[in-house]
């Protein structure tokens, strides 16, 4: 993790790359690394699919060692979605392996001039680049097997599927799991589509050869990642909850809640919710021999995901997440499960975003393209995607575009970007996040939890009936420090709840780079990529008024509290006064 | 329109307690149990259903009545025909803002429930609707079992027609009415009068 590299796709005579010493931005990893680059290095106002546009792969600080959950890597560029910087995360493999070949990033940059398909290959030896057009239009299943046949099935695969390729903003990129199957995605704000402007069909990376990378201290290393484990273990979220039914685990509870977004945003429950819950999926994933626990990535201790299989016992995706059935289940009113499956399976292959592709159907089904609750209908509209049908690049432009073609009011997005599975005329907290990320509204912008221990912005009274705002700028703050290790966001609740995992966390940097951060250390890293991000955000163009809910959240109430979103705009505008 | 539940037929399933999660449809989506009423959520669980204070500290991290987010299990009053959900700890930003007492408490201000309003709910007996979800169906589903629960007849069949082998093979023997009854037919035999309950009974082999 000593080096970058750089290939130029726009090089005369043919894309050429760079290496280089990582130098002064030692010390920054996973979404620290990504913005500080994009927002250095990219022109805030420069088309998203231009040459002046790069897309940042990093993974965490902490990728690559024997670290627990530290396989998350880190997707930069300017979002063709949003318009905004964009990190996009995702589980599998390539942060372990990229780390291990010691790239702390590699920088895809320009653009060819002509419309080739370039594949690169990347091992221990070196770099190579090369025209592989026989990989047009291929999905990321199909593309991953021909990877396997030409490189062996020790790689780990970064890609886009027919979506990167026709550079649609809904467009994800590809990570291959344990199994080498391209089943993580980076999915939010298009990075798919930035990859394809790049005429990067697939990074293929083998780090046969190379070694875990090694800490400064491995033996308080060791101690530390082993306390690091008990903590998880012990925690009934990351210990029990999430093992056993995935984040699925979340529907049956915010349908109770009331903020379960059905109906494209209508009600805020959904009567088939258990027929789509975590709990119904793990026991049909048992009884049709599928895997209810599973990591997707080796290092995973929580082990949130699992195997989806048909009813012949064949695999028909990866465990749909809480998101993903979600967007496609109760918010299009289908109570499937087999189709909702199939829809995360064409999403993956296709190489699109779960929640954006679902929340999009959602509007053509208010438009009347289709109606709520018919999946068949809803499976062949996705399918239109990777032919590439007029229709399927509407869809697979994601939800703020889909609106305005069919003409619909009620359109959830922030800053171009689909909301996610909480509505947050219930859970309001979650709202002010959505509003005001600077990443288009986003579950996983606050989603760390750690807010009260890092104390990264005074401490809030849990009793209090205000303090959103003082909430969702802590747990902005501190999930973006977390991106930066490439420790999975599910560490968080251990984490909050246990001050003595957070410290075996510090521990674990500490220990590996001989350095001596402090909790004050870890808020000041997160506070300041967020401000990285919020002035390449302002540069490129935002403003406040950018930071607000679609009207409707505030006019339109919803059952079964009656509540609407009702945070002020002032009250808004607090949220980034650091 | 749900019929009289003092008019279910009772259905017995012998099988261990330990493999009572196989419900765990049923116990998901609620069943409606006779329980004091009038009393606070904690008092319910612990005079009526022996559910000991320690687990419940330990282990209610997540609790609903009527859809309202519940972060004093001890204040809090059970009204008859009243909807109590039950969960562990969740994941997720979300989950850690609806957990009792969070630290996130504020960030759902607005379906937090603040206590009765309007008049005043008296002690009795009456029925109210329990949901088990997670972790908790497993552990506390043998506790509502062993007493018997009340589900919708139609449920119930749509439920038993769906089960596979391992369902069938935690069961030793099924009793309607008091009578001892083939799984196959059980779906007929309870009937899709609409809105019938039936009574739902674990029993120890
Ligand atoms: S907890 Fe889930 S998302 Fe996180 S690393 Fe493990 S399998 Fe991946």
């Amino acid at each position: 993790m000593e080096k970058i590299l750089r290939i130029n796709m726009g090089a005369e005579g043919g894309p050429s790359f760079s290496e280089a010493p990582i130098g002064e931005l030692a010390g920054l990893g996973g979404r620290g690394l990504t913005s500080a680059i994009i927002s250095k290095e990219v022109p805030p106002t420069c088309h998203p699919l231009g040459a002046e546009n790069k897309l940042v792969i990093a993974p965490g600080l902490l990728s690559g060692t024997m670290a627990a959950m530290s396989g998350r890597i880190s997707i930069g560029c300017k979002s063709p979605l949003t318009g905004g910087i964009k990190e996009s995360n995702s589980g599998g493999q390539p942060a372990q392996v990229l780390a291990r070949l010691g790239y702390a990033a590699i920088v895809l940059e320009g653009k060819p001039a002509g419309d080739d398909l370039y594949k690169i290959f990347i091992n221990k030896d070196g770099v190579r680049i090369s025209v592989d057009n026989s990989l047009k239009m291929l999905g990321n299943y199909a593309l991953i097997e021909r990877m396997k046949g030409e490189f062996g099935d020790k790689i780990a695969c970064i890609s886009i599927g027919q979506a990167g390729e026709m550079r649609l903003p809904a467009a994800s990129v590809a990570c291959t799991d344990v199994e080498v199957r391209p089943a993580r995605h980076a999915g939010r704000g298009g990075p798919g589509a930035v990859m394809g402007s790049k005429g990067v069909k697939v990074i293929v990376l083998d780090d046969n050869g190379v070694t875990m990378r090694q800490p400064k201290d491995p033996d308080k290393f060791r101690e530390a990642n082993k306390a690091f484990i008990e903590g998880l273990r012990k925690h009934g979220v990351t210990g029990e909850a999430l093992p056993a039914y995935g984040t699925n685990v979340l529907t049956n509870i915010l349908n109770e809640a009331g903020g379960y977004p059905t109906y494209n945003f209508k009600e805020g429950r959904f009567a088939g919710a258990s027929r789509i819950s975590g709990e119904t999926m793990a026991g049909v994933e048992t009884e049709r021999g599928g895997v209810p626990t599973h990591g997707c990535h080796r290092g995973c201790v929580i082990r949130c995901s699992g195997i989806y299989n048909d009813k012949d016992g064949h695999y028909l995706s990866k465990q749909p997440e809480y998101e993903t059935v979600w967007a496609h289940g109760g918010n299009c009113g289908i109570d499937d499960m087999d189709k909702i499956a199939l829809m995360d399976f064409i999403d993956d292959d296709t190489g699109l975003d779960t929640i954006e592709m679902g929340v999009t159907i959602g509007i053509a089904m208010e438009a009347g393209l289709l109606k709520f609750g018919d999946a068949s209908a809803a499976v062949d509209l996705l399918r239109e995607v990777g032919k590439g049908t007029p229709l399927g690049r509407i869809i697979g432009s994601g939800a703020a575009v889909a609106g305005k073609v069919f003409g619909v009011e009620r359109v959830p997005v922030v800053k171009g970007q689909a909301l996610p599975a909480y509505d947050p005329r219930a859970v309001k907290g979650m709202g002010v996040t959505y509003a005001t990320s600077t990443m288009g509204a986003d579950h996983t912008a606050g989603y760390a939890t750690a807010t009260n221990i890092l104390k990264s912005g005074g401490y809030v009274d849990p009793l209090k009936t205000e303090g959103q705002v003082e909430l969702s700028r802590n747990l902005q703050i501190a999930t973006a420090a977390i991106d930066s290790t490439g420790m999975c966001l599910f560490i968080a609740f251990a984490v909050l709840d246990q001050p003595e995992t957070f410290q075996a966390l510090l521990d674990l940097l500490n220990s590996f780079y001989g350095l001596n951060l402090t909790a004050d250390n870890v808020a000041e890293l997160g506070k300041s990529i967020l401000k990285l991000e919020r002035d390449f955000n302002f540069r490129a163009g935002f403003t406040k008024e950018q930071d607000r809910l679609p009207g409707f959240f505030k006019s339109q109430f919803v059952q079964p509290h009656n509540v609407n979103f009702d945070v002020t705009d002032e009250e808004l505008d607090q949220v980034f006064n650091f | 329109m749900m019929s009289d539940p003092d008019r279910a037929r009772e259905l017995r399933v012998v099988m261990k307690r330990a493999d009572a999660g196989v419900f765990m449809p049923l116990l998901q989506e609620g069943f409606i149990v006779r329980c004091k009423t009038g009393i606070t959520i904690e008092d319910l669980l612990r005079e009526d259903f022996g559910i000991a204070r320690d687990y419940m500290e330990k282990r209610l991290s997540t609790v609903f009545l009527d859809g309202q987010c519940i972060d004093d299990i001890d204040s809090a009053i059970v009204h008859g025909g009243a909807v109590l959900a039950l969960s562990s700890a969740m994941p997720g930003l979300v989950g850690a803002t609806l957990r009792r007492k969070g630290i996130l408490a504020s960030m759902r201000a607005s379906i937090t429930h603040r206590g009765q309003t309007g008049q005043a709910v008296s002690a009795g007996e009456g029925f109210v609707t329990i949901k088990l979800f997670n972790v908790l169906a497993g552990e506390l589903g043998p506790v509502f079992l062993a007493r018997g629960i009340y589900v919708k007849a139609a449920g119930m069949k749509d439920f038993l027609q769906k089960r596979g082998g391992p369902f069938w093979s935690a069961i030793s023997r099924t009793i309607f009415d008091g009578r001892q009854i083939d799984r196959e037919k059980l779906p007929d035999a309870l009937g899709d009068e609409a809105g019938a309950l039936i009574m739902l009974r674990l029993a120890a082999p």
